[in-house]
This record gives structure tokens, C-alpha cells and sequence, in this order.
């Protein structure tokens, strides 16, 4: 199911340079990480996927869903992890996470009472996304600095988060309309 | 009692510096939920508020973003060269005022320390909730120089303990509202979803 291009041993090597080479925020972006016929299969299913909506104003809004099996399958296969395996340089162990949705007036907020450890983000977003709706996946290190990272369908992202490196969600504009973001975002569980 | 100085007459309308008047405000602050806030239409004479929406708009303002918030803002007033806001600013913090803040509040409050900065709300700007509450800030008020209407959003939601919006209160020109800040002043600025602009100028009054 995953791009040719990505497994091939000489490539994945860049791979591992290219996510390196951001110091203060590791990540790399795989465009075309799928191949199209795979990518509406899974795209279809995080459509038809129920979302229920998860609501702390102080926090966040946004609907989730559990991940469906064929993207649960994808994720955690053996090339799924040797690939991000080489790139991180850690034995993986899985991909833990869920599908989310997010439409007009949603948003997550950074919490001081829940920080989250270093660790590694993946996240891989289905349909296209206008980026002046919001709803940009935001990494902030608390020193004023911040990157917001660009949803482009069937496109893997991987970031590490460092220490003090915490994530929100931008808030969803009435420039959406009925539109809604789906995409998968998980923790990356190593051994 | 209390007298209205001459600062205040040229800035109040005389309606709002009555007795009986500020005495039925006073029971409506402290009744009103889900926590003490005041809205006060047509608070300013008309001159001085017309006044100070075209000072106002001579000042720059820088966009402010965040997962919080989107929105502009000038910096604090107490830095411009403009007079009109200064002396805003002076008479806000004078003593008649704040006198007759802590009158109608039943607040004591600080003398000399206020903040003061402008804000703009175009399409797609917010605040989300929270609950402004920082060491020393005792009353949240704002003086709205636009008049939106309630399909335009940019309302200020009140919210009770449970987080759930029990008042907005919808932009006018030049109306005072306040608030008091604590632990359960949550608020929202709800997005602003057309081209109308909610202006104001809008700061903190501290504790003693």
C-alpha cells in the first residue's frame, strides 16, 4: 500500500537526514505516501467512520472516531513500521491514535495541566483542507516560536516532540462552512 | 451621596451619574448571572465617544494570534501620542471614576494602575473561553465604538460554572460593559462572521 519510492533503501536513508534536519522541531512530510486506489479506499472509510463530538470549552471541540481496520492495518504493518522505524531510529512498537473531525467552531487548546511528553507524532490527513478555515495542527515550544503544520491529502507527516513542544489545533473559521478536516493523528509507541 | 465632578459630567451622561440611578445599577450588578456584570447603553456623551472612535482609528493595530485568540489590538493606550485617547485613559483612571466604579460595584479598587488598549474583530477573529482572571485584575470592561447585531457574531458570552453560554451581550456603539474577574468569569468573544467590525477599547481595573 505505501509508496514504492518511500521503501527503497537509499531513499529512506534521506528520509532519516531530511527529518533530522529541523532541530528545534524534527518532522518530515510524505506527500503521495499512498498509492490513489489505496489512499480513496482508506479516505472512504474515514468518511463513512462515526464521529462523536468531544467538547471541554476551557480544552478543546472536535469530533473523533476509532481508527477503522484498514487504516489500523495499514499503520501497523511490518513496512508501516520498518519505515518509520528508519526514519526516527527507534524499534516501534505502534501507532496509537484515532481519526478526528474538524468542522466550524472547533479547536484544541495548549493545557498546562496536561503536557504532553516527548514523543513522536503521525499524522495523515484524507481530503483537502483550505488553510485560511483554520484548523491548522499547530506545534508551539512556549518561547513564542511556532509551526503550523500544511494538511495535504494522503500525505504522513511524523514530527518529535521535544521538551516543551506542545500541539493545538486552530480554530475552525466560518470560512469552512460544511466543510470538515478528517484526519488520523496518533502517537508513535516505541520499544 | 456622591457629587459628580465636572470630569465626569463632560464624560458621563448625566443619566448614569443620578443617584437613584446608580443605586438600581448597583442592585443590578450584583444580581445579575451567571456572575456581577454591567451593560451600560449610551454610557458616554455622544461627542466623546464619536471622538474617540475616530482617535482610535488613527492607532495601529498589530494582529494578535494564538491558539486562544485571533484578533488586533493596539498597543496599551498609555503609549500613544493621540490626546483624545490619552485624557480617556487619565479620566478613566481618575478618582471620580474609579470612585464611582467601586460605587456601583461595591469593589475596592486600585488607584493608578489601569490597562487600556483598542481591539478589532474582523470576519473570522474570536476569543475562545476563559477566564481572564490574572493576579490583580478585578473588573473587565469594555466600550464598544461599533454596533453589530447578533447574526454578525462577535458577542460577549457568559458563561456559567458548567460552561454553558447564559448571557451574550451584543456589541453597541458606545456601550460600557463590565464585568468582575474571578475564578468563574468565564467569557468568549464569538467569532465575527461577515465584514462588520467590532471595535473597541476595552482594559482592566485593579485591586487596592
Amino acid at each position: 500500500m505505501i509508496n514504492k519510492l518511500y521503501l527503497n533503501g537509499e531513499n529512506t536513508a534521506k528520509l532519516k537526514d531530511i527529518f533530522l534536519a529541523n532541530e528545534r522541531l524534527p518532522s518530515i512530510i510524505m506527500p503521495n505516501f499512498i498509492g490513489k486506489k489505496d489512499y480513496a479506499m482508506l479516505e472512504m472509510a474515514a468518511k463513512k467512520c462515526r464521529y462523536k463530538i468531544e467538547k471541554e470549552p476551557m480544552h478543546f471541540r472536535y469530533s473523533a472516531s476509532e481508527t477503522p481496520k484498514s487504516l489500523a492495518e495499514l499503520l501497523n504493518s511490518n513496512a508501516m513500521k520498518q519505515l518509520i522505524s528508519k526514519i526516527i531510529n527507534k524499534k516501534i512498537k505502534k501507532i496509537d491514535g484515532k481519526l478526528y473531525c474538524f468542522g466550524w467552531k472547533d479547536y484544541t487548546l495548549l493545557n498546562d495541566e496536561k503536557i504532553e511528553k516527548p514523543g513522536y507524532d503521525l499524522i495523515l490527513d484524507f481530503g483537502k483542507w483550505d488553510e485560511s478555515f483554520g484548523g491548522m495542527i499547530t506545534y508551539s515550544d512556549g518561547m513564542g516560536n511556532s509551526d503550523a503544520l500544511k494538511s495535504r491529502p494522503d500525505t504522513l507527516i511524523i514530527v518529535k516532540r521535544k521538551n516543551r513542544m506542545q500541539k493545538f489545533t486552530k480554530y475552525v473559521n466560518n470560512k469552512s462552512g460544511k466543510r470538515k478536516r478528517l484526519f488520523f493523528m496518533g502517537k508513535i509507541i516505541t520499544r | 451621596m456622591v457629587m459628580p465632578n465636572n470630569e465626569m459630567k463632560q464624560w458621563i451622561n448625566g443619566k448614569y451619574l443620578k443617584n437613584e440611578t446608580i443605586n438600581k445599577l448597583k442592585n443590578t450588578f450584583r444580581k445579575n448571572r451567571p456572575y456581577p456584570y454591567l451593560e451600560l447603553k449610551d454610557f458616554l456623551n455622544e461627542e466623546k465617544a464619536k471622538g474617540l472612535l475616530l482617535a482610535l482609528s488613527k492607532e495601529r493595530f498589530y494582529p494578535k494570534e494564538a491558539d486562544l485568540f485571533s484578533f488586533f489590538q493596539t498597543n496599551d493606550i498609555a503609549s500613544s501620542k493621540n490626546k483624545i485617547l490619552l485624557e480617556f485613559r487619565e479620566f478613566l483612571a481618575s478618582e471620580g471614576f474609579i470612585s464611582y466604579m467601586e460605587n456601583l460595584t461595591g469593589l475596592k479598587l486600585g488607584r493608578g494602575k489601569i490597562d487600556l488598549a483598542g481591539s478589532l474583530y474582523r470576519n473570522t477573529n474570536y476569543l475562545l473561553c476563559h477566564d481572564d482572571e490574572l493576579e490583580g485584575r478585578s473588573i473587565a470592561f469594555l466600550l464598544y465604538l461599533s454596533t453589530l447585531d447578533g447574526k454578525d457574531g462577535g458577542s460577549l458570552n457568559l458563561m456559567d460554572g458548567k460552561l454553558k453560554t447564559t448571557k451574550k451581550l451584543i456589541p453597541g456603539f458606545n456601550t460600557f460593559t463590565f464585568f468582575q474577574v474571578s475564578k468563574i468569569s468565564f467569557h468568549e468573544v464569538e467569532e465575527v462572521v461577515n465584514d462588520k467590525q467590532r471595535i473597541a477599547l476595552g482594559g482592566w481595573l485593579h485591586d487596592k
